[in-house]
């Protein structure tokens, strides 16, 4: 692309400017303040810069006094075809006119087009590559990691290398900063270890706090059960106690009725007795009356009557026993009269021993005669012992019997005498029988068993009235029966009393038997204590929860601090995940970036640097990246960087400037963009500046060169050399571009 | 006519994550809100406050808050206002509930607090039947067991769950049908935070919503000042007492710089204000707003800020015109563009925000 004309209307300091160029080296040249800053503006706006934007920027292109905006409208040329930029910043339009073929373009389609020819996108990327600032050389330091990174800059297009590696270190020191101390404990922790302790030491609060809480709502609870035990528990006990009690004294009452029933026994008794006793001594009393009028024997009647019954007694025994004399010899009599005189066998005893001793004589004498002496003999001796003991047999039952008659007789004769007795004794006994009653009737009695019996019945009577009288006032003791009748009837009403409050319907529900007692007696005791253990409890409860009393605010605060402080962990941790993918992607992008055709960089800038040097270095080789540049150096037969003391530093500008605009070609990717240089080359000595512009003119050849500057030394070299200044625009107005613009409404 | 306050939702306790540091300061704040709550009842003099549930936030509540209702019952009971009131589903009735600790009505003659099972008041100076239930350990129950019955002129009710929605809140126990075959002259809700009316006249049903701020995405604020001058003929009006607003902004971002992002936050801003940003759209690379550096900028300026990033980064080929694959800003957005790509879901956040991050930096290093 070439410029051939630029005419600026309403812009800035321009009311209406109209400028033509030269295809190849132009040199504009004015003072300062003549307007070079705003014509490149203008170039750049016309470039660059949509009418339709809303920025606010536009206004300030306003002249001082305009109330409109202005336009800017730009002839060029390109591929041998010329064209028409117009940018209305009043109208906001912009149009694109092939001025050949009649074309036309409007809006993005314009700004495409243009875009298209320069090959640079971007007003940035187009002051990167295609424009030379006047500081640009003057600034570089000496040293080819400067060159390097003005390179980068340049190729980049923007951030450069540097930059690059400054947001790297910047992403590296806020990674460092987030994660120290996550891999080990340091002194100062970074944003994530703190957070992570800040969140830990409030975790742990939280746990505490809630720990606390939980305890203190399980105690709430218990002592919330406790009480209601304790309630149940005292209320239990006060029931089982006051049935206890009323059983206690269901018991007491029937342990003092059976005393009471005891006395009233005994008394009921006593009473009985006495009337009893009286009752025996009325019949006593009767009967004594009755006794006493019948009459009663006194003792000395009675003793003259036992005197005379004993006479009786002792004659009737006389009787008896002269009585049973008599009888026993009339038995003797008898015996003895009827003992047989003589028996058949007792008369023939004495003819039958008088034959035996005959017999007996006369066998002895046989015996002594005969051959058979010895035998006859002894039949002789017993035939001889036989006749005598019969003769004397037949001797004693004589004698006898003549015994025998003459007991008889005397016998007979005492039986007599004895008869005689006994009939005296009869007669006295009579006698005294006689006596006996006589004595018995003068008494009363009939007998004397009757006067005994009377005598000895008024004695017991008298004895007995004794013993009666002595028991009555025995139960009496000393008081009267009504006294006692009295007292039974106190007793008995209050047994009756005792009995009626224990036989009551209600007593009667809640009487207890003793073993029921007994065990009431221990549940009571046992709920006592469970009570009372109840009542610690509930105490110690009651102290430890008014105490301890959670404090929710505090939990709920905690909560929420937790959740900031782990909100900025997360986010922190979030933040951290981020920059580590973000430093990876710029350090991938880094190494990714390229020098586009590094080769025909290095052979272009070689091939301008030994215009520059005139001939005296011309390799230059890049390296990338970061892009350092190295230099051929023929006398040290080496590669060398472009830094004193091995170059000078005119040197390293030079090579600078040679790699820079080498670089042009290729950022433009083959299209040639008009270059606009702002006196870069300030600090280059007379020689250096000759080399320079020889430089430029050989780049005119491909690019159109734009040298701004207020010094005339660029003159000589120029093809076309415009003067700025507010003069109006020359007569001759070649082409469509000086058309009046059209009018607006 | 009878004259009611209608609240609900106080959630007095309740914690605020989301606030942070300045959680404690809301919580009290509820406090005071409850307070400008009886102050409007004893302005408006009315003849009831209905207290539909959720008064407590949790049953875990200190002593000194339960100190502070209890004196606002009698700042009410001072005015001869009676307070009608139950539990909600966030203190509701059972073990360890908060209502057996404050027990108010046995401190506070003039208030009337419902049991688990429905439950017939009757003012008969009022000439007014109130009808309420809390809610128990098996959480909000129907109203279809709710006598229809009334013997007085006025009948109103006061229940806490939500609404049946059909198709929308299937789990709602607040049936259309039975408040309507109710009849109530009103019928006071609690559950949901924003005030809404559930049913229209002649037997209308409304939810007061939470008389102050207590979560984002929810209007809060208000309470409902209702006048019954006959019976069917319920006029309810909004009252704002909540101290605190939620408003949530919504900027597409498309087009936009940073400076302009910023001053549409800035001017909503407002102390009082909870401020939700939302960013959408489409930034192009040169115009990326630093969110974290956005949200330190108006948080002191507000009660609290929150600005979430929904926006994208702008990749169209339109915008990446203006940064060449050669270029390092170039590259670098290619190669995350890639790797974003081919990220997992879960990684994608990440290297989407390190995108922006890597050409924020960039060019800021650049502008530098």
């Amino acid at each position: 692309m070439r410029l051939l004309g630029l005419r600026i209307r309403h812009f800035r300091r321009f009311q209406d400017a109209v400028y033509t160029f030269d295809p190849r080296l132009n040199v504009l040249v004015g003072p300062n303040e003549a307007g070079k800053s705003t014509l490149r503006h203008a170039i750049l706006t016309a470039f660059f810069v949509n009418p339709a934007t809303t920025s606010k920027k536009v206004a300030e292109w306003r002249p001082w006094g305009s109330e409109s905006l202005g336009s800017i409208a730009l002839e060029f040329e390109m591929d041998g075809r010329r064209y028409e930029l117009r940018k209305d910043f009043e109208r906001r339009r912009a149009e694109l006119r092939d001025l050949h073929h009649g074309l036309t373009w409007e809006g993005v389609r314009a700004q495409e087009k243009v875009l298209q020819a320069l090959g640079l996108s971007t007003e940035g990327l187009y002051r990167a590559t295609a424009m030379i600032e006047q500081a640009e050389i003057a600034t570089l330091r000496v040293g080819s990691a400067d060159i390097g990174t003005r390179l980068s800059r340049v190729v980049q297009a923007g951030p450069g290398d540097q930059e690059a590696g400054a947001v790297i270190k910047r992403l590296e020191k806020d990674i460092a900063e987030l994660e120290r101390g996550l891999d080990r404990p340091v002194k100062n922790p970074g944003t994530i270890r703190r957070l992570q302790n800040e969140v830990e030491t409030l975790q742990a609060q939280q746990a505490d706090l809630q720990r606390r809480i939980a305890r203190l709502d399980t105690q709430r609870e218990e002592l919330r059960r406790i009480r209601g035990e304790y309630e149940a528990g005292a209320r239990e006990l006060r029931d089982k106690e006051a049935l206890l009690r009323e059983n206690q004294d269901f018991l007491a009452m029937e342990a003092q009725l059976k005393p009471l029933r005891e006395q009233e026994r005994g008394l009921a008794e006593r009473i009985a007795a006495i009337e009893k006793g009286y009752a025996r001594l009325q019949a006593i009393g009767r009967d004594l009356e009755a006794l006493q009028a019948q009459g009663v024997p006194d003792d000395v009647a009675i003793a003259r009557l036992h005197g005379a019954r004993g006479a009786v007694q002792n004659q009737r025994r006389e009787v008896e026993r002269q009585q049973e004399a008599i009888r026993a010899a009339a038995a003797r009599i008898d015996a003895l009269s009827a003992a047989p005189a003589a028996s058949p066998w007792t008369g023939a005893f004495l003819p039958a021993g008088v034959v035996l001793l005959v017999a007996g004589m006369a066998a002895g004498a046989a015996g002594a005669l005969g051959r058979a002496g010895a035998a006859l003999f002894a039949v002789a001796l017993t035939l001889l012992a036989g006749g005598l003991a019969l003769v004397y047999a037949a001797y004693r039952h004589r004698r006898r019997l003549a015994e025998l008659r003459l007991e008889r007789e005397s016998a007979a004769l005492r039986l007599d005498e004895m008869r005689e007795t006994l009939r005296a004794a009869q007669d006295a006994m009579a006698q005294e029988e006689a006596a006996l009653r006589a004595a018995a009737a003068a008494t009363g009695s009939a007998t004397v068993e009757e006067a005994v019996s009377r005598h000895a019945r008024l004695r017991n009577l008298v004895q007995e009235r004794t013993a009666v009288q002595s028991q009555v006032e025995a139960h009496l003791g000393g008081g009267k029966i009504e006294d006692l009748r009295e007292e039974l009837d106190r007793l008995r009403a209050d047994i009756a009393g005792r009995e009626a409050v224990l036989m009551r319907p209600e007593a009667q529900a809640k009487r207890l038997t003793p073993l029921q007692v007994q065990q009431l007696e221990h549940d009571v005791k046992d709920l006592t204590q469970k009570v009372h253990r109840l009542q610690a409890r509930q105490d110690h409860l009651e102290r430890e929860t008014a105490e301890g009393a959670p404090d929710y605010e505090v939990l709920v605060t905690l909560q929420e601090q937790l959740a900031d402080r782990q909100e900025a962990l997360e986010a922190a941790r979030r933040k951290a995940r981020v920059y580590r993918a973000a430093r990876e992607g710029l350090q991938t992008a880094r190494q990714q970036i390229l020098i586009p055709a590094r080769r025909l960089v290095e052979e272009r800038a070689g091939e301008y640097l030994s215009v520059l040097t005139l001939g005296a270095y011309d390799k230059v080789q890049i390296e990338e990246p970061p892009l350092r540049v190295a230099v051929w150096v023929p006398q040290a037969d080496a590669w060398m960087e472009p830094a004193e003391p091995a170059l000078s530093r005119g040197t390293a500008d030079q090579i600078y400037l040679a790699v820079r605009l080498a670089l042009v070609e290729v950022l433009a990717e083959g299209n040639h963009p008009p270059l606009l240089l702002d006196d870069p080359f300030g600090t280059f000595d007379p020689e250096r500046l000759r080399a320079a512009m020889a430089l430029l003119r050989k780049v005119s050849v491909a690019h159109q060169v734009l040298l701004f500057t207020c010094r005339p030394e660029y003159e000589p070299f120029a093809d076309r050399v415009i003067a700025l200044s507010d003069q109006p625009p020359p007569p001759e107005l070649p082409g469509p571009l000086w058309q009046p613009p059209p009018q607006t409404h | 006519m009878i004259s009611l306050l209608h609240t609900a939702d106080v959630h007095l306790g309740m914690g605020f994550p989301g606030l942070g540091e300045k959680g404690r300061d809301h919580r009290e704040q509820l406090k005071r809100t409850f307070a400008r709550i009886v102050d409007l009842a004893l302005a408006e003099r009315v003849s009831l406050v209905l207290i539909a549930g959720d008064l407590f936030d949790s049953h875990r509540q200190s002593e000194p808050t339960l100190t502070f209702v209890r004196e606002q019952f009698l700042r009410l009971r001072e005015g001869r206002i009676r307070v009608a009131l139950l539990a909600g589903n966030h203190d509701p009735l059972g073990e360890g509930s908060v209502w057996t600790r404050a027990r108010f009505e046995s401190t506070c003659d003039n208030v009337t607090f419902f049991g688990p099972e429905p439950q017939v008041v009757v003012f008969q100076d009022l000439d007014l039947t109130v009808i309420g239930q809390s809610v128990g350990p098996d959480g909000p129950q129907t109203l279809s067991p709710w006598p229809r019955d009334r013997a007085t002129r006025f009948a109103v009710g006061v229940a806490h769950g939500s609404a049946y929605r059909e198709g929308v809140v299937e789990a709602g126990t607040i049936h259309p049908a039975d408040i309507r075959r109710l009849g109530l002259d009103y019928l006071a809700l609690g559950d949901w935070h924003s005030a809404q009316a559930v049913t229209g006249p002649p037997a209308p049903a409304w939810y007061a919503g939470a008389p102050e701020f207590l979560a984002m995405d929810q209007e809060a604020g208000q309470v409902l000042l209702v006048k019954i001058p006959t019976p069917g003929q319920a006029e309810v009006r909004a009252e704002r007492v909540g101290r605190r607003r939620y408003r949530r902004v919504g900027i597409d971002v498309t087009g936009l710089d940073a400076e302009r992002v910023r001053a549409r936050v800035t001017a909503e801003v407002d102390l009082d204000t909870v401020l939700d940003v939302v960013l959408t759209g489409a930034a192009a690379p040169q115009m990326l707003i630093d969110v974290r550096e956005l949200e330190e900028a108006i948080q002191d300026a507000c009660f609290r800020a929150r600005v979430r990033n929904q926006s994208t980064i702008w990749l169209e080929e339109e915008a990446l015109e203006a940064f060449p694959e050669r270029t390092l800003v170039g590259r670098y957005i290619r190669l995350l563009r890639e790797q974003t790509a081919a990220a997992p879901p879960e990684e994608r956040p990440i290297l989407e925000e390190a995108l922006q991050v890597g050409v924020n930096m960039l060019l800021g290093a650049e502008g530098s």
